[in-house]
């Protein structure tokens, strides 16, 4: 007999912006804050994000509720892929480990449940969206979509979800990786607020996305699996879910490379 | 030669200075030979961040003018280089450096449906305003299609340059699509709503087309001993586009398509072009141990040609002919259930031992 559990995982397609060729974090006001709130009708304020990531960012608060603002992309997104990990949520824990029932001999199936979530946060300690207010590669992926990949726009789906069933044998620890395909693309914003015209240039947004595939699409996993006693589970166990930080001898296995 | 009003006086001055000089008769074989030579001497910007004072011209003529570099001052002249391409509704921007001010001078070209090449000539001058001219290039004086008048806005050294009289443009986007893009996603924004029309061809039919087989799902390589499913669930709410070029804003492709649908749908009855449905599907696939599985789709599409009509607040009407609208996941071609989209599973064995975390 198999036992099935569900374990759903809000593992939402994660944003990464960077401007200039760093990654940023962002203060609570800067020099470029204040040149982007003094400049006047009549006036363009241009920054080059790859020099002035504070002023960028200062600026590109101001994009969401901007007039005639565009983001042009500078070249084609390129595109890599993430390192195999154990797959987490949004706070970075990881998705329980299914193991087998030793004592009764019985089989334990666990469903991942994967959700795209379009309003996720960015991810470098979110200190982008905490600061700006909004999800900038949100706002600007519908036109990136338009642009660089024509077969998105016919994707426009409000609830995908996938799910992966998978079942541990007795005296079996199995858990899920994931590996994600993510697109870089540089550009500049321009757009005007208050009057005033901004140039915002090497903007530099990083994303989950694929050049032959749907937002859904874009991670692929991998099913593994270990002897209970590689992972360090006792030998009469009776098997469920657990976390993968109840068992530190999997997770140094894991990160051991297997 | 038309000048701005706040530059009143100027005209004459200018027309008298060098070769570049607003006035100047450049039409011709010799012109248009230099009009079309690349530009290796467009204006580059000489610094790369900080606040300037710019000078503006809104486009509000029904053609795309386009910076003339050989007509133009040569040099390192700008803090921010004038826009190099200027949409009806759009707006060219430039910084000039404060020193070069005074004789040097900016030119945008356009020419109209009857072939007449018009120039639209900026001066920026030392006292920090802007002397800017309308002009056609055949003529020996001001342009009379037409006229340079200060911005409503009241900001300082913003013009716009107005079309005299209202005037139709007519665009095929089969043939020149790059040409009815730049159009619609300049001006569609600010049209209202009840000044857009999109009417199916007279002989017009819905055709289909079906995407090729693209993967709707992660893979998974199961690398465990027992089977693992993957399952799908997709309820799409819209899938909608309408062509007009290669690069139609998301916006624009939005609100033409809100326009297009009403009359597609009375158009042909039988066929749901509105943007609120949705359906739902779920499918799921075993993967056997030591395979990697994934689940593929394949989109079908229909697609109806029209042509495409507003008016902006100006007055100028665009009709483009032969855009087409699409949509994609809900049509039904076969009277079916409308799904749209067909999903199969697909295997493959597993290459290799696992990659290294």
């Amino acid at each position: 007999m198999n036992i099935r559990k569900t374990a759903i995982i809000g593992t939402g397609i994660a944003m990464v912006a960077g401007l200039g060729a760093a990654s940023i974090g962002v203060a609570a006001a800067s020099p470029g804050a204040k040149r982007a709130q003094a400049t006047a009708p009549g006036q363009i304020t241009v920054i080059n994000a790859a020099t002035d990531p504070q002023g960028a960012v200062d600026a590109l608060k101001l994009y969401e509720n901007a007039t005639d603002r565009s983001f042009t992309p500078t070249g084609t997104p390129s595109y890599s892929q993430t390192k195999w990990g154990v797959v987490t949520d949004m706070d970075g824990n990881p998705a329980p480990v299914v193991i087998g029932n030793s004592k009764t001999k019985q089989s334990v199936t666990e469903r991942l449940e994967v959700k795209h979530e379009t309003s996720s946060s960015w991810s470098l300690g979110g200190s982008i969206e905490t600061t700006m207010g909004f999800d900038l590669a949100e706002v600007v992926d519908a036109e990136l979509s338009v642009k660089f990949t024509a077969n998105h726009t016919w994707e426009s789906s409000s609830a995908d979800t996938q799910g992966i069933w998978v079942t541990a044998l007795p005296g079996k620890a199995v858990w899920i990786e994931a590996s994600t395909s993510t697109a870089s693309y540089t550009g500049n914003f321009e757009f005007t607020s208050g009057g005033a015209r901004y140039e915002v240039d090497n903007v530099t947004i990083t994303q989950p996305a694929s050049p032959t595939t749907d937002a859904m699409a874009v991670t692929n996993y991998r099913v593994m699996e270990a002897n209970s006693k590689t992972a360090g589970v006792p030998a009469d166990t009776t098997g469920g879910l657990t976390t993968l930080n109840a068992l530190p001898r999997l997770g140094a296995y894991i990160a051991a490379g297997h | 030669m038309t000048k701005t009003p706040n530059k009143a006086g100027r005209g004459l001055a200018v027309k008298l200075l060098g070769a570049g000089a607003c006035g100047t008769l450049l039409a011709g074989a010799g012109t248009a030979a230099a009009l079309a030579t690349p530009a290796p001497d467009a204006p580059k910007e000489t610094a790369a961040s900080g606040t300037f004072d710019v000078d503006q011209i809104t486009n509000l003529t029904p053609y795309t003018w386009n910076f003339n570099p050989t007509m133009s001052s040569k040099g390192d002249l700008f803090q921010v280089v004038p826009t190099q391409t200027v949409a009806p509704g759009q707006t060219a921007t430039w910084s000039m450096i404060p020193a070069q001010k005074g004789d040097k001078f900016l030119w945008w070209t356009f020419t109209d449906d009857q072939g007449v090449l018009h120039g639209v000539c900026a001066q920026d001058l030392q006292d920090d305003t802007v002397a800017t001219y309308a002009d056609d290039m055949a003529g020996p004086s001001d342009s009379t299609v037409f006229h340079m008048v200060g911005d409503p806005d009241g900001v300082a050294r913003h013009v716009d340059a107005v079309w005299n009289t209202p005037a139709t443009v007519s665009i095929d986007a089969s043939k020149d699509p790059s040409a009815a893009a730049q159009i619609v996603n300049s001006e569609l924004p600010r049209v209202p709503t009840d000044q857009i029309s999109w009417t199916p061809n007279p002989d017009a039919t819905p055709t289909y087309t079906y995407t090729d087989q693209i993967r709707a799902t992660s893979t998974v390589a199961n690398y465990s001993s027992a089977p693992a499913t993957i399952d799908k669930g997709q309820e799409t709410t819209k899938g909608d586009t309408t062509s007009l070029g290669e690069e139609v804003t998301a916006e624009v492709s939005s609100k033409a398509f809100g326009v297009a649908a009403k009359d597609a749908a009375s158009f042909t009855h039988d066929q749901e072009w509105g943007t609120s449905d949705s359906v739902s599907v779920n499918i799921d696939t075993e993967i056997d141990s030591n395979q990697v599985g994934w689940i593929d789709k394949v989109v079908t599409t229909a697609h109806l040609t029209g042509h495409l009509v507003f008016t902006t607040p100006e007055g100028t009407t665009f009709d483009i002919t032969n855009v087409t609208i699409s949509k994609g996941d809900l049509i039904n071609p076969n009277d079916g259930t409308p799904s749209g989209i067909a999903f199969s599973p697909d295997e493959e064995p597993i290459v290799g031992p696992p990659a290294k975390n």
